[in-house]
Order: structure tokens, then C-alpha cells, then sequence
């Protein structure tokens, strides 16, 4: 651990010396934050420009931007960002000296607006960003929602990204399985982000302020997964408006800015925020209503209510910028499922509670020494805990109690550190370089509460040191290189995960990019290949004899400005899977060493997106194409024979689909959503006869004809029907008792196109069942804030 | 481990399942499907189970396997004309409340206050009792016309048993009675079918099994193919052990809300077993059973033996008889490996060209006793 630990350090304190010495020469530096005049938010994307030079920069998540290499001089500086006035001001810049420029940004009509260069501009620019999508709050909150606005929904409609069903909001990209994306929120990997079985995600869509997508190809800085990354950062609230204590002294050091609220048919959401000491506090909760609106149907009928089912979550921010250089932040998420229900009998009672969920918390320290050095550290906590307790209690004829629990409990407790300092060398030229360690303890058991069956507690560290360089050598290309170094303590071997990418500008408006890297995984759930739907997700750490699970990601493609907001960009992948894991079919159950059966995989495919981002009409058009197939070698015979199904595609293999997702701002109060999804549907395993066998039938032996099995042709040989949706919305701004608000319709599945979810085949009565996913579907909320 | 988490992760999804497919189905046609199963023909299966304890409970299951397309198992009608219709008391031609509806329950029962289609309308219905049951299925899937099934000492060949076709060779309990409404279910709680299979003849039903021998079942088919598989002899269950209960004679005593487990081992590392449970004699005279095969989860720290445990905690007072069954590897493995059917490690039945026959041959051994649970021991 120690030989890359410790150059690693050295590296990082010399930059400071370095740093000084540039400062030596006949430049100037700026740097600053851009800030959202109302609120105090940071701005990020924005597009910071010296005019007349060329020499510019973007600012990043957290509104920061750094110009260095200016020559001295007396400069106008624009700034500009969608959607927000552009502001100019005029400075002087002095050689061998930095100094800091903040600036407040006033929002712009977007109708109104000449978005000449924008951020995203900036990026195109300036940025090796293979596969990359970024979402503002606005795609995700104008399109159909099911029931509220959900980012994975929105995710699941850019090509390449895929669902599993209409029940799941979990996203499969580019035939990866949905535990092989690295899902973020302010910087803190979140375990099993979902309600319900899937159904909804558990982010807020309120409390987001910004979602990075990468579906491939992505930078060293990020490691432990090997399909994508969602990063989500929260809104940091409005830290300028008093609104509730101005004027009154607890006002000088916390206030409330504002409240807002949803009410809709499945849950209320609130959103409250507001200065507090230097920076800014976020409050955002929500909670499902089922059980309450239960609990009054059985009322009213005067029957005992005996289940409950409902989820919350919570989310938490405070930001205190302690003075321009030093930044401190806390944010907290919690989530919660819970399911109770209650079968009394005569001599017996079955009580049953599920309870399940995240939590996690984060502390981060920006420090900004000088203009060319930004080092963020954080230590992060995040908890999943999975909770199942079933109690029976009888009663005999003699009046004599028992009572029996059967108890199942899965936790996965992971601490993070992370010091991730990011060196501005030149405009053109930028390192970053990381160390992380993350301490990862997995509990099992299954017990009857006093005795524990299975008690697996598991606890692995991940060391990780991060060195990535960007550099634009000129202007028509740009370079990205990077290594993660991971150490796994329950292997033995050092994992080196080496990450290229590069951008060249054919012209001023297309790109031809392309992105190489190794990516591991020491973490994944266990999936059982054959499960139709899956409600909740088993973590483990990868066992000590088994390798990581590990790919490569090949990626080309081509982008293009076409103007007025439209961009276009094709791109082509292959990912070789040298090892991944699936559940061993064919298990010792004593033994802990055979419980996975290692395989090999392959995906590659294609996607093409043309985008609209700025005008009434906003959205996209994004299509794609997918092949993939695995082998595994399950009878662990050291033969991959196709006829005995070793030879397969995966469940995700999705040859074809394709997605439009339009909104029209008809006027200031009035606007419209559309999203229409056309793809190959789900594989299955067609059945070719059947026969009674014991083969399954464990709860009852001694009847060997109580199982009607089904005899299977090829794994994943069959296709149900090619899936079809049409949803619609419409929302209107109101305004009852003066308060702002926003009332939304939508309708899922407008056309009510039956889309088969799975087969049920009645073999005795000689008929085939097909299940649907989400029918015609009417939905409506109000949104409302003051 | 794995396989609890699988069972967990699979059982909470079907709660999920049951509530989206209330929604929104469809139904469509067998035929939709051809390209499916076009290339598909009918095949068998063997099931094979050596009975070391008893070898004349020795029984080898031949079975067809059905095409999807074929419709004469499951037609929906009466074919051996064994149905009882309503008994029409007042001879008024239709059935009345409060008269014996004998098989006429109506099938499809959906709860307490459903109405079972076709309930009292005189005809046999899909659902109701005799129709479509075991007693008209079973003889349309089981094959008798082998040429000849034998058990070879696999060492030497020489043959130790010869097995004959037998169409009454065992039985098998359907417990709740034949469906319908509840008070029906408790008039009649359960159903014994028999069924026909391969049974040792009854020169051979004294063979004493060998438990450190290997055996081979050679089965001739009316083709001349030869089908065989080799099995090893696994012994009875061992080391019965369970705290606060005592022995009286071949019964086992204990307080009904003895919160310790019985457990057991099995002679060796096989994982299978199963426990069946016959409620012998309880107060209110109702009989009932279970049994099922269970795979252990852990292993004795000295003997390194696969360890099973039961509660009975909830059971009613009464006498129960207490079955359990040590079950080798190949059989067990059969029963809970989610392998395909057709794996070369799931089936150990090979045709003369060494393909892969459906089914397993396996062996089994039993201990039975007695066990009697009592109302709790005052202090």
C-alpha cells in the first residue's frame, strides 16, 4: 500500500511549490464563483471569457471558474450562461498576481435570451467527455412523469440507457446490469436508490440541482463500477432572500427563503430553504400516502387495517463558506421502506415487518489555497440495511403460549475517504489527483432472533489513488489520461485501471472523440438471471476467490453543433466482460466458496442522439442499437456448451430502440410534454412442453407429481413483443390565494398499448397469460411554493 | 446462502408480481407460440430412488414428458366417467340449497364469498373433483412398456434385482381436499391417488443394500436403447438430538412451546433430506401431514456432518409420526439444483450414445419415530 501511497503525497505537497514558482512570471490569474443572483446558488456550466483573447473557462459543479495565463492587461470579461443575463466587467489584470471575481447572475426570460456561446458550448470546446449527458431539473420536471417527475425515468429515455420493465426505474446501460452503475448523491455512492421494488427512485426531483450522466468511457476519478456513472448534486438552497425573520435578530443568522410543496396522487413533497450564518440551509422531504388513505377506506368500512405500506426519504444540506478560499458542507439523505401486515387467527397471530432503505451522511472541506489549485476533501458514511422480521405466536388447547421469529437482516456500512485536488496547470492543461479509501462492511444473517442460521459479516477495504491529466495541446485537440491504482484487501494483486480519451475538432462545430479504460468491481448484487421482478438488491463483496468483476470500454463516436441550440452526436462501443459473476445454479449450500460461477460477456452496439436545448421546443431524438452475449460455465464441467445453455444473451440484450421526448412552452403559464418509446422488448426462455417432476418441487416429497415443470428450449432464445408507450402532460401555472403554484396532468400509455411484462403459461388449462405493464394511465398533481 | 437469498429475492418480487397482473393481461393462444416448441418431440423422464432401510420401497418413476400443444390431458371433462353430480333430493331437475353437491362444487374458487363457476349446474367442470384429476391424468403420462428395468452391482455387473411394472406401485396425499369452498376443503381435507411405476419384483423385496457399493440401473426400452445410471447408497439420519424432551419407548416427549430444535445429522456429506410429518392422532381427530425435503445449511464443527434442525413450535398438542429421510447427493441435488433439465450434472441417466435422459437416480434411507407434544410444563 505504501509504495503508491507515499509518492503520491510527495506529488501532491509539491505541487504548492511548484505553484509558487509559476506564479513567478509575466501572467496574471482569475478566479471566482458564479452565483444566481435570487438565490445565492452556485452557477455551474457557466462560460467565463476574456473577449479578445480566446482565453476562457467553464465553471464547474460547484460554480467555481479559474483563468490562468492571462497576459497583464486591461480586459472585459463576459460571463454567460443559459438562461441567466449576461454580464460584462471590465478588469485589470497584473503580472505574477491572482485575483477573485465573483459574479451574480440574474435570470433571463430563456424565450427572450441570445444564447450566443453557452456553457455547454464551453464544454463541447474544452472538454474530452465521451457518452456524456448532463440533465438539467427542467428535462427531467417538463416530461410525463410516471405519478412525479423521476430522473431515472428521464435517464431511461437517452439512447443506450434501457429499463427493465415499466416496475423499475433501475437503469441498465449499455447492457450492463443495474449494479454496475455508480449512482451519486453530492458525492456519495447510494446502494440501492429506489421505493418500491424499483417502481420509483428516491431522488426528489426538487432537490436535485444538477445530474451528470457518463454511459461509458468515463475519467479515473471514478472506480468500483464498470458501466456508467449518475452523479447528482443537491440543491444548496437560497442563501440571500430572509423571508420569515427579517429584520428580528435570529434573522442575522438563520431564516427561511422559501417553501414549496407537491401534492400528488402517490405522495405530499416539501422543499423548505433559507440562509443560515455564511451560506445556505435545504430541507426537502417526502412520504407516500397509501397506508393513510387505507387506514380511511377501512374505516369507513369498519374493518381492522392489517397492512401498512409506505416509504419516506429526506434530504438535508448546510453550506457555510467560512471565508473565500475555505468552503464547508453537510448533507444528509435518508430513505425508508417499510411493509407491516398482521394475520390473527383464533389460535394464531402472523406478524410481518419489512423495513428497508439508505441512509447517508457527508462532510466535505473545499479549500481553494490559490488560482490554481482546488482540493476538495470528504469523509462520507452510507448505510443499507435491509430488515425482514416475521413473528408467529399460537396458542394451544391448554392455553399455553409459543412464539417463533424468523429474522433476515442485510446491512452494508461503507466509510469513505477522499482528498481530490484538482491542479489548473494552464488553461490548456489540468491534473487531478485523488486518494480514497473506503471501508465496506457487509452483514448477513438469517436467524430465528436468538440463533443465527447464516451470519456473514464480511469487511474489505478499497485503497484507490487517482492521477488524471486533460490537456488541450491546441486548440482542435484535447487529451485525457488517467490511472486508478486500487488495492482490493481481499485479493492479493494490485488492480491498475489505466483510462484514455480524446476529443479532436474536425471542425469548428464536429468532434470525432473516443474513449479507452480497464474498470473493476469489487462489489455487485447477487442476480438471479431468472427472476422476473426483484424488490430488493443483496450487496457482496466480491469473494477472495473470485476475481473482480472487470471490463474494457472501446468507444468512438462523432458530435456536432448544429446551431440554435440543436447538437447532434454518434457513437459506437464495445465493452469485453473478462469476468463477471452470476448465481451458482448448481451450489454446495455449506460450501461458501461456490455460491457465484464466473463467466465472460460481450456488448457492443450504437447510438445516435440529436438534442434541443434552448426555444419553446426543447428535447430529443435518440436511438440505439445493442448486441450481447455471456458464457458461463454453470456445471463446472470446464466445457462451455451452448446446448446446455452456457452459451447465451444476457436479459438486457436489447437489439433496437428508439425514444422522442418533446416539450413545447406554449406560453408563460401553459406547457406541454410528450415522450413517445418504441423498442425490442425483454428476452425469455420460450417453453417447449412440460412434465410432473420432482426437480423444484422441495415442500413436498413425497408427492412426486404435485410439480408440473416446464421444460425449456434455449436460454433467452425468445422475444415478448416489441414495447410501444406514448405518454403526454400538460401543466398550467396557477396562482390560488396568491400563492405560486403549478398544476400538471399527465397520462401515461395515451394509445393504452398492451406491453407484455411476462408470460404466464397455464399449462392444465392449455392457455398462455400475458401480463402487461403500465396500462392508460391518468395522473395529476399541484405543485405549489411561497 | 445464496440460494436463501435467491428464494427471498424471488418471493418478495412475486408479492409485486401479484399486484401488477391484477391490472392488466391478456390472453392469448398456444399456437402464437409455434416456432417455440415446432422442433420439440415427446421424451422421458426417470426418476429413481434406491431405498437402503426398505428396499421393496425401491421405485423407479418412468413419465412421458407432454407436448404444449397437446389439449387430451387437461380437456376439462370426465374421461373415466368417475364425477358425481348434485344429488337432486326433491327431483325438481336442478340443484337447491342445502342439497349434496357431491363433485358438482363448481371449479375456479376465488374465496369466501365467491360463487365457484358451474357450482350445481349438473355437469363436470374444469376444477371440480374427478375432473382432470391424478386417477385421468397419471396413466396418460406414465410409460410402462419398458423392455426390462434391473439393478447391477456396478462393480461386477452381476445383477441384484429385477424391477416390473407395477400400476398401483405407490401413493401420494393431496392435502385440502379437491378445492371449493371451505366447509367442503374441512369435510374432506385430503386426497390419496396412486400412481404406476417400476417396484422391485417380489423375489427381490429382501435385497439388503450395500452402502459402500456403487449401483447401476439398466433399463431396456421398447427401441432396444439402453438407458442407464449409477447411484451411490446413502444410510438413515443419525443423531438425533433435541434438549427437554424425553424418551418413551419409540416416542419422543416434549412441551409444545419447546422453544430448542430437534436436530439430526445425515451418515455422511450429503446435504438432502426430508422430514414428513403425519398428525397421527390429535384431540379434534383431524388428520393432516406434511413433508418435504430440506438442504442443510451447516455443518457439526466435530463431525463435519450437514446438520438439520426443526422447530414445532405452533403445531397442536397431539401424537405425531415423524419421518425423516437422508437423501444422497445425485437425488438431492436433482430437486433443488436450479441447473436445466437437460445438464449433464443435473440428470445421471445416459442413453447408449452417453446423451442426456431426463431425471436422476438417486437413494434414500429413513428413521421413524414417534413424537408427542404436550401443553406446557408448569415453572
Amino acid at each position: 500500500m505504501n509504495r503508491f501511497i507515499l509518492p503520491s503525497l510527495i506529488f501532491i505537497l509539491s505541487i504548492f511549490f511548484v505553484d509558487q514558482s509559476i506564479a513567478q512570471n509575466k501572467y496574471g490569474r482569475i478566479n471566482g464563483v458564479l452565483r444566481h443572483a435570487d438565490t445565492g446558488e452556485p452557477l455551474m456550466y457557466g462560460n467565463v471569457t476574456i473577449k479578445g483573447t480566446g482565453i476562457g473557462a467553464a465553471s464547474d459543479i460547484a460554480g467555481y471558474y479559474n483563468i490562468s495565463n492571462i497576459p497583464a492587461g486591461n480586459y472585459t470579461m463576459l460571463v454567460t450562461i443559459i438562461g441567466h443575463e449576461r454580464i460584462e466587467r471590465e478588469i485589470s489584470v497584473v503580472a505574477g498576481l491572482e485575483q477573485r471575481q465573483d459574479f451574480e447572475m440574474d435570470p433571463a426570460d430563456i424565450e427572450g435570451e441570445e444564447v450566443i456561446v453557452t456553457g455547454e458550448r464551453q464544454r463541447f470546446e474544452r472538454q474530452v467527455e465521451v457518452s456524456a449527458v448532463n440533465l438539467s431539473m427542467r428535462d427531467v420536471k417538463v416530461m410525463p412523469a410516471f405519478v412525479e417527475a423521476d430522473i431515472f425515468r428521464t435517464l431511461q429515455l437517452l439512447p443506450g440507457v434501457q429499463s427493465s420493465s415499466d416496475f423499475s426505474s433501475a437503469l441498465v446501460v449499455r447492457g450492463g446490469s443495474p449494479d454496475e452503475n455508480l449512482i451519486m448523491l453530492d458525492g456519495i455512492e447510494i446502494y440501492n436508490p429506489f421505493h418500491l421494488g424499483g417502481v420509483f427512485s428516491t431522488f426528489n426531483a426538487d432537490a436535485i440541482a444538477d445530474a451528470e450522466f457518463l454511459a461509458g468511457g468515463f475519467p479515473a476519478k471514478y472506480g468500483n463500477r464498470i458501466s456508467s456513472v449518475l452523479s447528482i448534486t443537491g440543491r444548496e438552497g437560497d442563501s440571500k432572500n430572509s423571508k420569515l425573520f427579517k429584520g428580528k435578530k435570529l434573522g442575522e443568522y438563520f431564516d427561511v427563503s422559501q417553501v414549496r410543496g407537491e401534492v400528488n396522487l402517490l405522495s405530499s413533497k416539501l422543499l423548505a430553504e433559507g440562509p443560515i450564518g455564511r451560506g445556505s440551509w435545504m430541507f426537502s422531504g417526502r412520504r407516500t400516502y397509501f397506508d393513510q388513505i387505507a387506514r380511511v377506506y377501512y374505516w369507513a368500512k369498519d374493518e381492522p387495517m392489517d397492512w401498512k405500506y409506505y416509504f419516506y426519504d429526506f434530504q438535508g444540506k448546510v453550506i457555510q463558506n467560512i471565508n473565500p478560499t475555505n468552503r464547508l458542507s453537510f448533507s444528509q439523505y435518508q430513505g425508508r421502506d417499510r411493509i407491516e401486515f398482521q394475520l390473527e387467527q383464533a389460535d394464531s397471530d402472523v406478524n410481518f415487518r419489512w423495513d428497508w432503505g439508505n441512509s447517508t451522511r457527508s462532510v466535505e472541506w473545499r479549500w481553494v489555497p490559490n488560482t490554481k489549485i482546488v482540493s476538495t476533501l470528504s469523509m462520507a458514511n452510507t448505510n443499507y440495511k435491509f430488515d425482514v422480521n416475521l413473528t408467529y405466536s399460537a396458542t394451544d388447547s391448554a392455553g399455553s403460549n409459543a412464539e417463533a421469529q424468523f429474522v433476515v437482516f442485510n446491512e452494508i456500512n461503507d466509510w469513505t475517504i477522499k482528498e481530490n485536488m484538482d491542479w489548473y496547470i494552464s488553461p490548456a492543461h489540468t491534473v487531478t489527483m485523488g486518494l480514497e479509501i473506503k471501508d465496506l462492511a457487509v452483514n448477513f444473517n438469517i436467524g430465528d432472533g436468538n440463533i443465527n442460521f447464516i451470519d456473514e459479516q464480511e469487511d474489505n477495504t478499497i485503497y484507490s489513488a487517482i492521477l488524471q491529466d486533460k490537456w488541450q495541446p491546441n486548440p482542435v485537440i484535447m487529451l485525457q489520461g488517467g490511472m486508478r491504482l486500487t488495492k482490493y484487501s481481499a485479493h492479493d494483486n494490485l488492480y491498475y485501471e489505466p483510462r484514455l480519451g480524446f476529443k479532436y475538432l474536425l471542425n469548428k462545430d464536429l468532434a470525432l472523440k473516443g474513449a479507452w479504460g480497464i474498470y473493476n468491481q469489487f462489489i455487485f448484487t447477487a442476480q438471479d438471471e431468472d427472476a422476473i421482478l426483484s424488490i430488493v438488491d443483496f450487496w457482496n463483496p466480491i469473494p477472495e476467490n473470485y476475481g473482480a468483476k472487470a471490463v474494457q470500454h472501446y468507444i468512438l463516436g462523432l458530435e456536432q453543433w448544429l446551431g440554435d441550440g440543436w447538437f447532434t452526436s454518434v457513437e459506437g462501443y464495445y465493452k469485453p466482460y473478462s469476468n463477471t459473476l452470476v448465481i451458482n445454479p448448481n451450489q454446495n449450500f455449506i460450501d461458501p466458496d461456490d455460491d457465484y460461477t464466473e463467466g465472460t460477456a460481450e456488448v457492443y452496439g450504437a447510438e445516435f442522439l440529436v438534442k434541443k436545448n434552448t426555444g419553446k421546443v426543447t428535447g430529443w431524438l435518440g436511438l440505439s442499437y445493442m448486441n450481447s452475449s455471456q458464457e458461463f460455465d454453470f456445471n463446472g464441467d470446464g466445457q462451455i456448451n451452448e446446448l446446455e445453455g452456457e452459451v447465451y444473451k444476457s436479459k438486457y440484450d436489447q437489439p433496437f430502440s428508439a425514444n422522442v421526448v418533446l416539450s413545447y412552452a406554449a406560453s408563460k403559464k401553459n406547457s406541454f410534454g410528450l415522450t413517445l418509446s418504441g423498442s425490442s422488448s425483454n428476452l425469455y426462455t420460450p417453453t417447449v412442453g412440460y412434465i410432473y417432476t420432482q426437480n423444484g418441487s422441495s415442500f413436498d416429497y413425497d408427492n412426486p407429481y404435485n410439480r408440473l415443470t416446464e421444460i425449456k428450449g434455449s436460454r433467452n432464445s425468445a422475444r415478448y413483443p416489441d414495447y410501444f408507450r406514448v405518454d403526454v402532460s400538460y401543466s398550467r401555472v396557477i396562482n390560488p390565494f396568491k400563492i405560486e403554484g403549478l398544476f400538471k396532468v399527465q397520462i401515461i400509455n395515451v394509445t393504452n398499448h398492451f406491453n407484455t411484462f411476462v408470460y404466464n403459461w397455464d399449462l392444465a388449462a392449455g392457455t398462455v397469460e400475458g401480463i402487461g405493464m403500465f396500462p392508460f394511465l391518468p395522473t395529476f398533481g399541484v405543485e405549489f411554493k411561497f | 446462502m445464496n440460494h436463501t437469498k435467491r428464494m427471498l429475492s424471488r418471493g418478495f418480487g412475486l408479492i409485486l408480481l401479484a399486484l401488477v397482473s391484477v391490472s392488466c393481461t391478456e390472453e392469448l393462444s398456444i399456437a402464437d407460440f409455434a416456432e417455440d416448441f415446432e422442433s420439440y418431440e415427446v421424451e422421458i423422464r426417470i426418476e429413481g430412488v434406491l431405498d437402503q432401510n426398505d428396499f421393496s420401497k425401491s421405485i423407479i418413476r418412468v413419465d412421458r414428458t407432454v407436448l404444449v400443444t397437446d389439449t387430451s390431458l387437461f380437456n376439462g371433462r370426465d374421461d373415466n366417467g368417475d364425477w358425481e353430480s348434485y344429488t337432486d333430493e326433491n327431483g325438481n331437475g336442478v340443484w337447491d340449497e342445502g342439497e349434496p353437491l357431491n363433485d358438482d362444487i363448481g371449479g375456479a374458487f376465488r374465496g369466501p364469498e365467491d360463487i365457484p363457476e358451474g357450482r350445481g349446474n349438473g355437469i363436470p367442470d374444469p376444477g371440480e373433483p374427478h375432473v382432470d384429476d391424478f386417477i385421468e391424468v397419471l396413466p396418460q403420462v406414465h410409460d410402462s412398456s419398458m423392455v426390462s428395468v434391473v439393478l447391477r452391482d456396478s462393480e461386477n455387473a452381476s445383477l441384484v434385482a429385477e424391477f416390473v411394472w407395477k400400476s398401483q406401485a405407490a401413493t401420494f396425499d393431496v392435502s385440502f381436499g379437491p378445492g371449493g369452498p371451505p366447509e367442503l376443503a374441512a369435510q374432506n381435507p385430503y386426497i390419496r391417488y396412486t400412481y404406476g411405476a417400476y417396484v422391485p419384483d417380489v423375489q427381490y423385496l429382501a435385497v439388503q443394500l450395500d452402502s459402500s457399493k456403487q449401483y447401476t440401473v439398466e433399463i431396456t426400452t421398447p427401441a432396444g436403447k439402453i438407458i442407464s445410471a449409477t447411484t451411490d447408497i446413502i444410510t438413515s439420519p443419525q443423531n438425533l438430538t433435541w434438549e427437554n424432551t424425553t424418551w418413551v419407548n419409540d416416542t419422543l416427549v416434549t412441551p409444545a412451546n419447546n422453544i430448542a430444535y430437534l436436530t439430526w445429522n445425515n451418515p455422511n456429506e450429503s446435504l438432502f433430506g426430508s422430514l414428513k410429518l403425519d398428525l397421527y392422532f390429535r384431540p379434534d381427530s383431524i388428520k393432516g401431514f406434511y413433508a418435504y425435503t430440506r438442504a442443510a445449511f451447516e455443518e457439526d464443527l466435530i463431525t463435519g456432518l450437514p446438520v438439520f434442525r426443526e422447530s414445532f413450535i405452533g403445531f397442536p398438542l397431539g401424537m405425531y409420526r415423524i419421518t425423516l429421510s437422508s437423501i444422497n447427493n445425485s437425488y438431492g441435488n436433482y430437486i433443488y439444483s436450479g441447473l436445466p433439465l437437460r445438464d449433464r450434472e443435473m440428470s445421471n441417466w445416459r442413453d447408449q450414445n452417453g446423451n442426456v435422459v431426463l431425471g436422476s437416480l438417486g437413494s434414500s434411507s429413513s428413521f421413524t419415530f414417534f413424537l408427542r407434544l404436550e401443553s406446557a410444563r408448569a415453572g
